[in-house]
């Protein structure tokens, strides 16, 4: 029966191997592509999701180290920064104190009278209306960067009612 | 070094779809001989095969013995080809109605010719001797393992190759010389 030069035999082994070898692999294939590929998926999507949440769990303390971080690099320096003159203490080139120097300010008052006409008192006589405007300003210069500013109070008015028999 | 199919069976129980992938590539002759003796199509057993290896990868579980694989396997593939006839259209053809005696056969036939000649003796063998035949000509399977296979003791599966050896001789008298 299994005599290898039996041409039955060989016809069989031939026919059967042309009929099924090109349906060899397909069984592999077709298993990786519904279950080991998702399978895959699902593995890279659980990788995935672990990452984003270690992400979360350490994202508050990344932020407060950096927090800490900062708070040590900047306060430091914001606390020695020549940008905040120790007024007390630091000098100008005219070596005086620079407290004094922010002292002088320099105080203007523009005064302007107007004369509105003569104008009945209360008693019958004349009288004059004088109208008098008010403005006052102080400005100041810095000596070191030439920088000014300057304040304006706000403009007053004032008028006068005065007897036209006391000219 | 090769790992056995216990091993095999037991990484794959475990998910390991590696291992899985290895015992299709080991079995998947087997599988697709005795679907062929039954759907009498190479591409229908194809695709029965592809189906039935799903279907184990899901059903790994229930298989107790894993040096039983083999078996196992072949009894749900011939379970599967059961429920393909079933499903199969009334109408289509059954290449067993088709068989023409040795005469019309001529030693000038074409290739073609020749090919469809041996489906139809093949054809011819009940589903039991065709699933012999293959695992053992496709296979190069011996009688025991044939047996284990297909739950036939390998005294029975040599008496259905040699009666089905027969019929073939008889039915390809015309392509093969008959020399014994």
């Amino acid at each position: 029966m299994n005599r290898p030069n039996d041409e039955l035999d060989n016809l069989l082994r031939d026919h059967l191997a042309g009929e099924l070898d090109p349906m060899r692999g397909q069984a592999r294939r077709a298993f990786e592509r519904e279950v080991v590929a998702p399978m895959q998926h699902r593995l890279r999507q659980r990788a995935w999701q672990q990452v984003r949440m270690r992400i979360a769990h350490a994202a508050p303390l990344v932020m407060s180290m950096a927090a800490c971080a900062a708070l040590g690099f900047y306060v430091p320096r914001f606390l020695s920064s020549p940008a905040t003159p120790n007024l007390a203490v630091e000098t100008m080139p005219g070596g005086k104190p620079a407290r004094e120097q922010l002292a002088e300010i320099t105080p203007n008052t523009v005064t302007r009278t107007e004369e509105h006409g003569l104008t009945s008192l209360p008693d019958g006589s004349a009288g004059r209306r004088v109208v008098a405007n008010q403005v006052e300003s102080a400005s100041w210069v810095d000596p070191q960067t030439n920088a000014r500013t300057e304040f304006y109070i706000y403009p007053t008015e004032q008028e006068v009612v005065s007897p036209a028999g006391r000219q | 070094m090769e790992r056995s199919v216990e091993e095999l069976v037991a990484a794959a129980k475990l998910h390991d779809a590696e291992a899985f992938t290895a015992l299709i590539a080991r079995f998947e002759g087997i599988a697709l001989s005795i679907a062929y003796a039954h759907t009498r199509h190479a591409a229908d057993a194809g695709d029965l095969v592809q189906e039935c290896f799903m279907r184990a990868w899901q059903r790994l579980d229930s298989l107790d013995d894993p040096s039983r694989f083999g078996h196992w396997l072949g009894r749900m593939v011939r379970n599967l080809a059961i429920d393909w006839r079933r499903r199969k259209r009334p109408g289509a053809l059954d290449p067993d109605i088709d068989v023409p005696g040795p005469a019309a056969v001529t030693t000038a036939m074409e290739s073609r010719e020749q090919k469809s000649q041996i489906d139809r003796a093949l054809a011819s063998l009940d589903e039991l001797s065709k699933a012999c035949v293959t695992l053992r000509y496709y296979e190069g399977m011996s009688s025991k393992e044939i047996g284990d296979v297909l739950d036939l003791s390998a005294a029975a599966v040599d008496m259905r190759l040699s009666r089905a050896r027969n019929q073939l001789r008889d039915r390809l008298a015309g392509v093969v010389n008959v020399n014994d």
